[in-house]
């Protein structure tokens, strides 16, 4: 803009270049604007809304009644050698007290400070207290869940270690302890003790995770698609059949809206029972070869149908 | 301000409105979780859990078999009292770890009436009805 | 004379650029509609990956909290990115310990007992084998998290299909939900199998 013009052809186009820079920084501040106006808008909107910010505020007072008067972290306060905790709470309620004042008096402000700070107190009361004790039923059900973990990954062990023909005596000194530990829980358990089970399983689970972990280190293992007979794999085949058919049965019910991919998904279907159908005869008559490959490709023409329908996989 | 870069900014700056302008599908985090199991009822909005967020502080492991969280939206017995309590989401969420539950809006931030779900996952997108313009809730 | 045909050139360019701008976000309502030429559903246009909460569909603009939210974008721009879920590479991301996640509650400095086992599944067809890494998954997941109530930990006893992952079990508990879809088969199908085996 500054620069020194050689010629009148250049001293032209630094005239219209002055006028374009002029439009673009026109357009360019309405843009700005239009945009600027739209995020601000959000913004007041967001803050200028005071009857919201009174219904947060009336549901944040009953929530917090709630959680003073019921909770099971204000039971527990309340209860025996809770010294400490008990007195966080009162606390807790004077803030509260404090809040349904002010809020009564629509101070909005002040009552959102009391809130808050109840709130932070009850979850001090709560932090005080530690962890509660945990109930009968979830030790229960944890125990069921353990049990079967540790029962497999021993199981899981046992094969590693027959595998590798590893028979030296520390290894099955583990597989000893193990089995031990997991008739221990289970006699634990049958007498319905199942913290103590749950503790004895969950010792039992480290140590059979450290050892498979150890046992497979830095493995690779293969599982083929080798099948000990014909009739497996025939299962095999039906089932993941079955699978992509699932797939297609739930897409109908949620998708099917217009008429031609209606009749697509039913023909679809239709074309898949009738492959089902032609494998089973073939499968009771003996051929199973013949019903395994049969099969595939009617999975393959489902899984190119899925594909049409718009699923990418 | 020369020719060229003129031009250029014009053209960017039209573009920028243009994309502004059109009301677009938009793809929300991939792996937030809505629950609302209750909040609707509760004239609360529904919560939004980004995952993001906690993967980059917590692994898997602290969440889902430390403190119990069972691998499915709503699929957790999940209230208040139980936060208050330190179970589930107030095992950290108790001023300690992280902020306590006196913000409410930071976790109830949903559009009100958006089902439990996990956004943008694979199920969701593969049921969406054919002819809806919007991935989001439905 | 000069000016006129200064503001017709923006004016042109401008328009073009509105058309094709306006045509982007678009093409998201026309994949999911009845275009035979839909791409590929799974991938979004660089433009709406990872929206900031307020324009993301589900948060709720008009919530004051939703305006604290840190919007993802910031938080994923140091991280190394991928094509599908987050857009970013969580694996790598621990690896070059760009993110430091905890593995225990209370404990930062706790390590995880990591597995190295590798399960190879193969599969009917040509495409090729899957490779399974105990490694990445242990790293972030403890072993109770999946065995034995998603897979059983013996060979042969766990059939998984594609339509299995699609409806949500097996792999599909996580992957397309929360660790990455299933949008590029190479990551799990990444073991090309022998040429005597394809020639079967």
């Amino acid at each position: 803009m500054y620069a020194r013009f050689r010629n009148s052809r250049e001293r032209q186009m630094q005239h219209s270049r002055s006028t374009g820079s002029i439009i673009a920084t026109a357009v360019m501040t309405l843009t700005l604007t239009v945009v600027g106006t739209a995020s601000s808008y959000a913004q007041a909107q967001r803050s200028a809304d005071p009857e919201a910010r009174v219904r947060m505020l009336s549901n944040k007072l009953s929530l917090l009644e709630r959680l003073v008067s019921k909770s099971p972290t204000a039971v527990r306060a309340r209860g025996d050698g809770e010294d400490v905790a008990r007195e966080i709470l009162e606390q807790a309620e004077e803030a509260l007290a404090v809040a349904r004042e002010v809020f009564a008096g629509a101070n909005y402000d002040s009552a959102e400070i009391s809130i808050n700070q109840a709130f932070q107190l009850m979850a001090k009361v709560s932090r005080t207290l530690g962890k509660p004790k945990t109930t009968p039923q979830a030790e229960q059900y944890k125990y069921s869940g353990l049990h079967e973990r540790v029962v497999t990954f021993t199981n899981a062990l046992e094969r590693v270690y027959t595998e590798k023909g590893i028979d030296s005596t520390s290894e099955q000194a583990d597989l000893q302890i193990l089995r031990h530990g997991i008739e221990e829980a289970e006699t634990l358990a049958k007498s319905k003790d199942y913290r103590d089970a749950n503790r004895t399983l969950g010792s039992m689970a480290e140590m059979v995770e450290i050892a498979l972990t150890r046992a497979r280190h830095q493995e690779t293992l293969l599982h083929a698609l080798t099948f000990e007979s014909p009739e497996e794999e025939y299962v095999y085949e039906k089932g993941r059949n079955r699978s992509y058919e699932m797939l297609i049965g739930l897409l109908r019910n949620k998708q099917g809206v217009d008429a031609t991919k209606l009749r697509f998904f039913s023909t679809v279907v239709e074309q898949n029972d009738a492959v089902r159908a032609r494998a089973d005869t073939l499968a009771a008559a003996g051929d199973l070869p013949g019903a395994i490959e049969h099969l595939e490709r009617g999975t393959e023409r489902l899984a190119k149908a899925l594909r049409a329908l718009g699923l990418s996989f | 301000m020369n020719n060229g870069k003129t031009t250029w900014l014009f053209a960017a700056v039209l573009s920028v409105i243009a994309v502004l302008a059109v009301d677009r599908a938009v793809f929300a985090e991939y792996g937030d979780v809505v629950i609302n199991n209750y909040s609707d009822a509760a004239e609360m909005r529904p919560v939004v859990f980004p995952h993001w967020f906690h993967r980059i502080r917590f692994r898997c492991k602290v969440c889902h078999a430390d403190l119990g969280f069972q691998f499915k939206a709503g699929g957790n017995e999940i209230n208040m009292l139980k936060i208050i309590d330190g179970e589930y989401c107030g095992a950290c969420h108790n001023g300690d770890l992280a902020w306590s539950v006196e913000n409410c809006d930071l976790c109830h931030s949903a559009k009100p009436g958006t089902p439990t779900q996990v956004h943008e996952s694979t199920l969701q997108k593969l049921l969406m009805p054919v002819a809806a313009p919007k991935p989001a809730a439905q | 004379m000069k000016l006129q045909s200064r503001v017709m050139r923006f004016a042109g360019v401008g328009l073009v650029l509105c058309i094709v701008g306006s045509s982007v976000p678009i093409h998201d309502a026309m994949a999911q509609g009845n275009d035979p030429n839909a791409f590929n559903r799974l991938m979004a246009p660089k433009s709406s990956r990872n929206p900031p909460p307020a324009e993301d569909g589900i948060h709720d603009p008009g919530s004051p909290g939703t305006a604290s939210l840190q919007p993802p974008r910031l938080a994923f721009d140091a991280l190394p990115k991928t094509n599908s879920g987050n857009y970013v590479d969580w694996n790598k991301s621990l690896q070059d310990t760009k993110i430091a996640p905890r593995y225990d509650r209370l404990d930062p400095d706790a390590q995880p007992v990591i597995m190295d086992l590798n399960i190879v599944r193969e599969v009917k067809g040509s495409m090729p084998n899957v490779v399974y890494p105990h490694k990445q998954h242990t790293e972030w997941l403890d072993c109770s998290n999946c065995h034995p109530a998603i897979f059983i930990p013996q060979k042969g006893a766990n059939q998984i299909s594609m339509a299995e992952i699609l409806l949500g079990r097996k792999c599909g508990v996580c992957h397309g939900k929360v660790a990455f879809p299933v949008a590029e088969c190479r990551r799990c199908h990444s073991q090309p199998k022998t040429p005597a085996a394809t020639a079967q």
